[in-house]
Parts: C-alpha cells; structure tokens; sequence
C-alpha cells in the first residue's frame, strides 16, 4: 500500500535490524544461565537504550533534513548541570526535570537559530557546541556552587525517578508518538524533502531555512526527555566526563538504522531498532565474556563496516551520475 | 485579443557579454510557440527570465494585461507561468502525491494529522485530469524520465498555469514518450494554455507549433507561422552570417580548390595515406551506445552530430578512458588501447575538452594561470617540483596562441566571459601536443568572436597533422569544419557523411534517426 | 590580510597572557631569557598538534575532515609503550609504530576514497575503532617506558622537536608549496569532477593524503611520548578539534579549493599560546573569576572554529548553505 514510504532499501535495513535484534536476543538468552536473568536483562534494557534511542529519535528529524548535529552529547551535560545545580539548591524534582529538559530543547533549537542566521554549515556549529557546551556547562557549575569538586552528587532517590523506574514508560511513549507524528505530519515529510532536493523546495515557495530549524526544534524535543533520562540516571553529574562518547553512539543507532547520511530517507523506526540492535550486541558480548576493552572496538568495526558497505553499493552509480 | 505575454525590449547581460538585445516578443493564450536558435542564442537566458530566476536589466513584461515583476521562480510559478526544466529539480525519496503537492495545503483530518487518502485521491484525480496513469504511492525517484516530465506537467497544471515553457523536454524521451507528449500538448492548447517550446529538434518545431521564433546573438530575427516555415528557412535564420566567414576550414578549402566536394575528397585521400591515429571497431557500452566503428587519421577532423542524448558524449568518455566500454576494440596507432583513465589517456597523447565547462572543467575560484597549466604541468616537474619559469613561460606562450584575454596569469577564472574559459581550457591540452583531440560542444555558451578563434586553432590543429573529433549540436559549426560528419541517434552510428552528402538535411534527418543509409 | 592579521593577533595574545600571569621583568636580559624558555616550551608543547596541523590543512584542503587524528595518535603511543625499553625500543617499536601509523592513516584513506564514505562519518568511525583499539591494547595501564629509551627525551625538547617540526614546515612546506601535488589537491576539493577530467588520480591522492595524516601522527606520537613520558588508552581525547580550529584560523576554508600552511603554523600557535595562558592565568582566574578559567578553553575554541569559518566565508565566495 505504501510502498512509496519506505523505500526497499529501508524494508531490507528494518528487516536486517529485527532478525538481528531477534538473533541476539536469542544469543542472549543462550549465554545467559538461568533464565531469570535472561528477565533482568529485558527489563533493564529499556533504562539503558532509552537515552539512546531518545538522542537517535532527535538526531534522525536533522540528519534527514540534510544537516547534522555533533553536540548532542555536550547539550546532555550541560541539562546535566543544569539540573545539578537546582538540586543542589534544594528545588522539588519536578521543576528540575523541567529545567533540564527545558535547557536541552532550548539550546538544540540555538544550534538551528544559528545555522539559519550564520550560513556556516550545520557540521560546523555543531562541532564548535561540542566543545562550547562543556564548557559553559563547567563555568555554570562553577559559579553556581561554591567550592566546586567536579562532580554534583544527586543521592535522593525522588530524583532518579524518571531515568530508572519511569525511563522504559518515557521511551515508550516518546517512541510511540514519534512514530504516530511521522506518520500524520506533514513537517517530517517536509524534512525529507529538503534533505532530497533543497532546490525542488525553493522552487515549490518552502523555505529551506524553516524548515531546518524546524527539524532542530523538533529534535530538541527528543533530546529534553534523552537528557531527563540520561541525568536522572546517574549518581554523580559530572560535567568534565559524563557523556563523553555518547554522540557516537547515537551516530552510529541513527546510521545502522538506515538513515541516509546526506538526508532524504530515513525513519525513526530504523532508529530504534538500531540502537537495540548495538545495545544487545554490546550485552551479548559482556555476557559472552568478551573483555570490555575489545567491546568498542567491535562497536566501532560494525559501524563503519555497515556504512562502508552501504556507500560502497551506492558508489558505481554516484560516479556515473557525476561524470555525467 | 490580448496577448497573453508580451515582453517590451527585454535586455539582459551578465558582466560585459550582452545576452538578450532589446528583445520584443507575442504570446497568445492557446498558442504553441516554437523557440529556436543556436547554442548561446540567448534561449535559457530568456527561460530563466520568463521563469523569474534572472530579473531584466531593462523592459517589460506584461502578464495577462498588467506590468509584471518576478523576484524569485515561485512568484512566476504564483502568477501563472510554470516551466519544466531540462533538469528537473524533485523530491527523489517522497511519493509522487507528495511531490505534486509540495508547498500546497495538505488535506488534514479533523484532529489534524495528515489524510493521506484523500492526498492520494486527489493527486490522482489531478493525474487523471491530464490522462495519466501512475500511482500516486510510488517514489518519485522510481518513474522513468517521461513520466517524471509528465507528473511536472500535471503540477504545473493543477497551478493553474496559464503559460507552460518547456525546456528541451524531448531530450530524453523515446520516440512513443515523445508521441504521448504532443497529444498532451495538443489538449492543453485546445484548453487556452499558452506554450513555449524551446528545442533543437527542428522537426518537432514543425510537427508540434503554431508560430516559429528564432532567436541569433540575443536578438530575435524571425518569427513566422509554421505553415511558412521548413528546415533550411529555420536553419539560415538560425545561424545568420554566410557560412564561410565563420568557418575558415571550407573556406580555405573553397580557394585552394573552388569545388568544395572535390576539395574534401582530396583531403581525405591525403589523410588516408597516413596511417590512422584512432580506431573504434565494434565499441558499445551498456545502455550508452552500441557497434560504434570509425577511424581518425591524421588531420583530418571528424564532427560527431546527433541531438542530445543521442550517447556522443559518453562515447568520448569511454575514448578518454572515464569508463570501460563492454566490448569492442579501440586501437591508438594500431596498437590495441585500454585507457585505464584519463592519466592513460594523456601519457598516450589523446585530449578530450570537456562538455561544460563549469562543472566539468573549471574551479571558478582559481586564477586563469593555475587552470591552464594544471593540463600539462607534470611535464615540467623536477622530483615533484613545478619549474616555475618555464611554467610561466608556457602559460603566457598558451594564452598568446589561444588568444586569451585576462589582466594577468592570476585573474580568477570565473570572471573570465566564456569564449576566454572555454580557451583557457583548449590550451590548457594543446600546450601537451596531443595527437588526438576530443571536443565536446566546444563553443556552447560563446560569442561569436571567441567562435571564430576557436574554429581557427581547431583549424590549426588539423593543419598540423593532429587528428580531431568534433562533437557538436551546433549543426553550422559541424558542417563547416568537419571533413567527415558520423551522425548518431540514440547511441547508434545512423550515417556517415562526406563530399556532398554533409547538407543540413542530410544531418538532421540521420538525428532524428529518419534515414540510416547514407547517401 | 590574513598574513599580516594572525602574527598580529599572536604577539598581543602573548602580551595578554604574560601580562596577566603577573610576570614582570627587571630588565631586558631577563625578559630575553624567558620568551627564549617560552617560546622553548611553547614549541616543545605544540609540535604534535603543530604535525597533525600540517596534514589537516592538506586533508581540508580536499574538502574532507579527519576527525580521527587524536585516536590515531593515541594508539600509536600505546602501541609503541607496549613494546619494551631499552635500546632495542629504536628498531622495534619506532618502525612499528611508523608502520602501524600509516596503516591507519591508509585505512580512513580507502574508506574515503574507494567506499565512497563522506569523510566525516569515516573518520567519525575510525574514531571510536581506533579509541577502542587503545583500550584493547592497554587496557586500564598507564606505561611508560620512553624514559629508559636512550636518546628518546630529545624529541621532546627543544632540538628534537625543533628538528621535527622544521624539517615538515620548512622542508615539507617548502617543497609542497612549490609541488604539483599541491595544484593537484586544490583542483580536487576545488571541482572533484573537473579534477578527474583534467587527469588527476583522484582516488590515488586522496588516500595519499590521509595516509600522509598517519605519518604525521606517527611524528605527533613520538613528540607526544617524549615530553609527557607515560601513555594511557584515554589520552589525547578532544586533541582533533584543537588541530581543526587551528588549521580553520590559519585561513584554510573547510569547503576545500584553498589552504596555507604558514597561516596554519600562526593558527596552531595562537591556540597553545591560549592553552598555555589560560593555564598559567589560573592564578589570575581564581582570585577575580568566580569559574576555573581552564573551562573557558572549550568555549573558545568552539567559539573561535565559528568565527573562523564565517570568516572564511566571508573572505572568499560566499558559497555557504544553510544545511550541512
């Protein structure tokens, strides 16, 4: 019915990436001995992957749009700090949760206001705010709280509410209504026309700057509750060290799932099994006593293989249509 | 009745080389005019400032009775005039309901989300208005090139547009594609639609319009009723100036001899004597062209005419070594030749210039000195090292001999007009010495002065004992510097002209794949 | 403008910092002999990133990104720690190191130029293979053997690294500067297509030029290991967004088509000069700054890539794009 919204390349990744999640979780449950634990293992799942798939949902709306963003990573921290800072002044958790999320959406739909405003390319801002927000996130924390160590402990419980009892129901229901949304809405498909042809855009009176900003803001939406769950869970805000790496990870989630990294396809579904399918694999290979040292390495390996692979089948064609 | 268009002395130039003259042209509602003219006549310059992209640098244009004045594509897209571009500009990745709303309200549920079933519904209703059957489901990217231009045309017309300019649309269409799209046509003008026209293919200037304009230098000097019109007419008012001032090669060939066929006879046999440089046996490419044979010998030069598409420029891409052909034989000096790439290429002595010069040719951002010696300058290296004087020495001995006019080597290419870039890049191969030269549309896009210059150092080159093949839509140019014209039609050699037999008929025919046996 | 502008720009930078540090000179012999040690340890700091410079400026000079160079330079640092000390350490560890370096280097080069893989992802995920690589190697050890390798701590004073660095600048540079290569790779970021109609070996050059990168990590490495003696899997994490900023600053336009290695070489100073100030200004921070002012290193350098690349932009032609 609607084969024009997926394109069999997509129907091939999301089928890859459901067999393989399938295939894992079996090997799982394989490796695992008793199978209570094979239990834990599903519950805690949705706790770990959900800042992930969070991140992936916000970063997958830019990247088809045709930009990117590189500093997801160092928004989380400073949400986090944010955050640390109200709960080391003693504010009841709800306005905190508000406050962290609040700061993540705000400074997604920044980096969006200063891509349209400064012409400089997406890839660029976003890898200056990669260093600029930790750092701002450092000086905050500094100024707000004296003496401080370099880490904000967070030990009441109220405050962890939404990363370890709540973060499998806010992935659920962001997941659910991320999925419904690009569905329903026009501005998703708005986001994937500009990624294929920003020129067929202009000529049909969109403008291209909108629209990007739009997919920012949006994504900054995602990136709130992917900060709320990623700092709630956490015992101690570290603003020099936390997150580091975490932009990667999403990165990679957004690519395995099948997004085109030059905008135009994608789907948020490929997204979320594409985070699963590294989170399993990454469980499977602890359970499989693989050291963890080499377990990044392998995470790193797959990626690039996967993507290698996608550019390299793509490639005879893009040279023929550039020799052209 | 008020015409529907009028444009009052529209002028137009970019930098110091005037594109449009005061130009003055008619359009009535439910006319089908035919825009003709040869390469750089000022047609897409008067696309684009129909289309809203260029405004003019003087005059008027009425639409529908009142001074208009477009600021961008949209607003002429709003007022009316939609134009399908030879390179269409579409959503790939969305489905074709998508695209032929995009920018237009969707039609939404009550609780807002989007109804897609009633999107579908009405852009099939909207395909089926203009006879077209194509689900809406499928991606854009998936249809051919025939029913991408059509689903064009239906958006356009679901705009409401009133004037369709239609750029080329033939170019890559199939000879039914092509029947479909005249039956189209047809029904928009027995609507009122107005249509502009714009092709090489005279034929289907005859077959398809009402009135002819021709359009020579940026001035329009002909326009007429079809009924009037044939081939020759429109060819002579295309190109204007008599045939021998421009193209030095008969003419020199019309004093030595003052029988042009025995003339071209005669210069064939002398190049037969010498053995040939470059020989094509059986080449074909997969989708591309097929069973091409020829051979080039030592100055004699070949034209290669054909419309667009017809698979000449991938041709001499597979010469120069850009791909593999799939199979065939191609021998450079009698030895078999399989260029690995074009470094194969020009170890061996074989050029090729390419097609456009913007993308294919040139970085506008560097200086004019850099893009010419960037052809030959790994002769003059010493462990890797450019020998700078002798560097400069060759680049101001090549600007002398191509005549390039720029304030100094350093002048940033892309302020050069397009006759100088376009030498800047013929010297940038001929300061190599090649044997074989490959020209593809050498003088597409430049004045008539940097033309001739042009037309006499490919002259020159032939004189010389180099080999040349000429690829060109420029009939004139083909028929007056060749020795030999190879004619392909949708990658196919159709004909093999020479002596008498290279007449513009003849040409256009074998284009139009109309005749294959030569004469 | 931009050569006279950067020299300019260091000398007050110096002037600020020194200045600031509270430093103060009684005479003239006295502020000799400390520029003569400032400079002495300026140089000595800066020659990894100043190595790693040259070869971005090339790599961005192609319209591509190495985002990888700070996991490459690790891992060779912790592949050559691995190997035992002594004077053995010249004729095993050092080629396999070198050996190693160039492998690496090659292997962003084939991803980039035979896959077809944008150089950004590429190098994105070389960049946690790599990391993940140094943990493998390592693990949780931190070694150091170079400081029983005779002769090794020279390439971390003054001569070795001096030595170094002018032999790729001044011999490099010199012979790049007048080289084809050179016009080679300006064509190539300039106009791809036009390159490969003109005859450049397209796919040759650009894996030369990233694994040239590799080599000059490979020096980078040995500098590195010589001035700070030990080696961890986690070091020289964020050392690739300092080398981009310098190289952006120095005048290198990331659309590729244009690059200059002197501006590079001011461009790398100024940041260590600011590296440095803002260490030895800690003392300054401290009593008039409510935040540790070591923080306000990310924030400039996001802030400095920003405005370097707008102006960039805006100095040549404007070719900027709202999306990536």
């Amino acid at each position: 019915m609607t084969h024009g919204r997926l394109s069999p390349f997509l129907r091939q990744r999301l089928l890859f990436l459901l067999a393989g999640n399938v295939a894992l979780l079996a090997a799982i449950a394989v490796t695992v001995k008793q199978g209570g634990s094979f239990g834990e293992v599903l519950a805690r799942c949705g706790p770990n992957v959900a800042p992930v798939v969070l991140a992936g949902l916000s970063l997958t709306g830019i990247i088809c749009a045709g930009a990117i963003d590189l500093s997801i990573a160092s928004i989380i921290v400073v949400a986090g700090t944010v955050f640390g800072i109200l709960v080391h002044r003693q504010w009841p958790p709800l306005p905190c949760f508000a406050a962290c999320a609040l700061t993540a959406w705000g400074l997604s739909a920044w980096n969006g206001f200063l891509v349209r405003r400064l012409n400089v390319p997406a890839i660029i801002i976003t890898l200056a705010g990669l260093a600029l927000y930790r750092g701002v996130a450092l000086i905050l924390a500094d100024v707000a709280i004296p003496n401080f160590g370099g880490s904000l402990d967070v030990p009441q419980e109220a405050y962890h509410a939404p990363g370890k009892q709540l973060a499998g129901w806010i992935l659920l229901a962001a997941l659910v209504g991320a999925l419904v949304w690009e569905w329903f809405a026009r501005t998703p498909r708005r986001w994937l026309a500009l990624g294929s042809s920003e020129e067929a855009c202009r000529l049909a009176g969109l403008d291209p700057r909108a629209i990007l900003q739009s997919a920012f803001n949006v994504g900054g939406f995602f990136l709130g509750l992917a900060a709320l769950v990623y700092v709630t869970q956490i015992q101690f805000i570290e603003p020099a060290r936390m997150a580091l790496g975490f932009e990667l990870q999403v990165i990679g989630a957004v690519i395995l799932g099948g997004t085109n990294i030059f905008g135009g396809e994608g789907s948020y579904a490929g997204t979320a099994l594409g985070a699963l399918f590294l989170y399993f694999t990454s469980q499977w290979m602890t359970y499989a006593g693989i050291s963890p040292y080499f377990q990044e390495a392998i995470t790193g390996a797959i990626i690039i293989a996967v993507i290698g692979l996608d550019c390299a089948l793509h490639r005879r064609r893009k040279l023929l249509e550039e020799l052209a | 009745m008020a015409p529907l268009l009028q444009l009052r002395a529209i002028e137009k130039s970019f930098g110091g080389t005037r594109a449009l003259h005061p130009l003055t042209l008619t359009l009535a509602s439910g006319e089908v005019l035919g825009l003709i003219g040869e390469n750089g006549a000022g047609k897409s310059t008067l696309i684009k400032v129909l289309s809203g992209v260029h405004a003019p640098d003087a005059g008027a244009i009425e639409w529908r009775g009142q001074t208009v004045g477009f600021h961008s594509p949209h607003d002429a897209m709003e007022a009316g005039i939609a134009t399908i571009h030879q390179e269409l500009a579409y959503c790939g990745h969305l489905t074709v309901a998508e695209n032929l709303f995009l920018g237009e309200p969707w039609p939404r549920h009550r609780w807002g989300g989007v109804d897609w079933k009633n999107l579908h519904a009405e852009a099939s209703a909207r395909l089926s208005r203009c006879q077209l059957d194509i689900s809406t489901h499928r991606a854009f990217a998936s249809l051919s090139a025939a029913q991408k231009q059509e689903v064009a045309i239906a958006r356009a017309l679901a705009r409401q547009a009133r004037l369709l300019i239609l750029d080329e649309p033939t170019a890559s269409l199939s000879g039914p594609e092509v029947e479909r799209l005249f039956i189209q046509l047809k029904r928009l003008r027995a609507e009122g639609v107005a249509i502009l026209y714009v092709s090489h293919r005279l034929e289907e200037i005859l077959k398809l319009t009402d009135r002819v304009a021709v359009l020579r230098d940026g001035e329009l000097v002909a326009a007429y009723a079809v009924a009037d019109a044939n081939v020759n007419r429109m060819v002579k008012d295309m190109v204007g100036r008599p045939l021998d001032q421009v193209y030095p090669r008969t003419r020199h060939l019309a004093q030595s001899s003052g029988n042009r066929c025995e003339a071209a006879l005669t210069n064939a046999e002398r190049s037969t004597r010498s053995a040939p440089l470059l020989e094509l046996d059986s080449v074909s490419r997969q989708g591309m062209f097929r069973d091409i044979s020829f051979t080039l010998c030592p100055g004699e030069i070949i034209g290669l005419a054909g419309l667009i598409g017809a698979g000449r420029s991938e041709l001499a891409r597979a010469i120069y070594g850009l791909y593999p052909c799939d199979s065939g034989v191609m021998r450079l000096r009698g030895h078999s030749w399989l260029p690995r790439g074009p470094e194969d290429s020009l170890a061996a002595g074989l050029v090729y210039l390419p097609e456009e010069r913007k993308r294919q040719g040139l970085v506008p951002d560097h200086p004019v000195g850099d893009s010419i010696s960037i052809g030959f300058s790994d002769l003059l290296t010493y462990w890797g090292i450019i020998r700078r004087r002798d560097e400069r020495t060759r680049i101001s001995a090549a600007m002398r001999t191509c005549d390039i006019r720029a304030s100094s080597l350093t002048q940033t290419i892309g302020t050069l007009s397009g006759g100088n870039q376009q030498k800047a890049i013929l010297a940038r191969w001929l300061e190599r010495k090649p044997d074989v030269i490959v020209l593809d549309e050498p003088t597409r896009g430049v004045d008539v002065g940097a033309k001739a210059e042009i037309h006499r150092l490919i002259d020159q080159l032939a004189g010389n004992g180099r080999a040349v093949l000429l690829i060109s839509s420029d009939l004139p140019e083909v028929l007056g510097m060749s020795d030999r014209i190879l004619v392909m039609h949708e990658g196919s050699i159709t004909a093999e002209l020479h002596g008498a037999s290279m007449t513009q008929e003849n040409v256009l025919l074998a284009a139009s794949g109309l005749q294959s046996a030569p004469i | 403008m931009r050569r006279w502008l950067l020299p300019l720009l260091l000398l007050l930078e110096i002037a600020l910092f020194t200045s600031i540090s509270g430093q103060s000179f009684h005479s003239f012999g006295e502020a000799l002999s400390y520029f003569r040690s400032y400079f002495s340890d300026l140089l000595c700091q800066s020659a990894p990133v100043l190595l790693l410079a040259f070869g971005m400026t090339l790599v961005l000079m192609t319209a591509g990104i190495d985002l990888s160079v700070g996991s490459m330079v690790a891992l060779v640092a912790c592949v050559i720690s691995s190997f035992p000390a002594g004077p053995g350490f010249w004729w095993t560890a050092v080629p396999a190191g070198l050996g190693l370096a160039m492998l690496l280097g090659a292997t962003n080069g084939v991803l980039i130029a035979r896959l077809d893989v944008p150089p950004i992802i590429a190098t994105l995920g070389t960049m946690i293979f790599y990391r993940g690589l140094c943990f493998v190697v390592m693990g949780d050890l931190e070694k150091s053997p170079f400081l029983d390798v005779p002769g090794y701590e020279t390439l971390g004073q003054f001569v070795g690294a001096g030595v170094l660095v002018a032999v790729v600048f001044l011999l490099g540079g010199g012979w790049f500067d007048c080289s084809r290569w050179r016009r080679e790779l300006l064509m190539l970021g300039g106009n791809r297509v036009a390159a490969r109609y003109a005859g450049i070996p397209v796919d040759r050059r650009i894996l030369e030029v990233y694994t040239l990168v590799g080599l000059l990590g490979f020096l980078a490495a040995l500098c590195f290991t010589a001035r700070n003696g030990s080696v961890s899997a986690s070091t020289l994490t964020g050392l690739e967004l300092q080398v981009i900023v310098a190289v952006v600053l120095g005048g290198t336009r990331v659309q590729g088509g244009a690059g200059s290695l002197s501006g590079t070489f001011f461009g790398v100073l100024i940041i260590a000069v600011m590296d440095e100030g803002l260490r030895g200004a800690a003392r300054w921070g401290d009593t008039h700054l409510p935040f540790k002012l070591s923080h306000l290193e990310y924030v400039l350098l996001g802030a400095l890539l920003v405005l370097g690349v707008w102006l960039n932009n805006r100095a040549g032609q404007p070719t900027g794009r709202p999306t990536r």
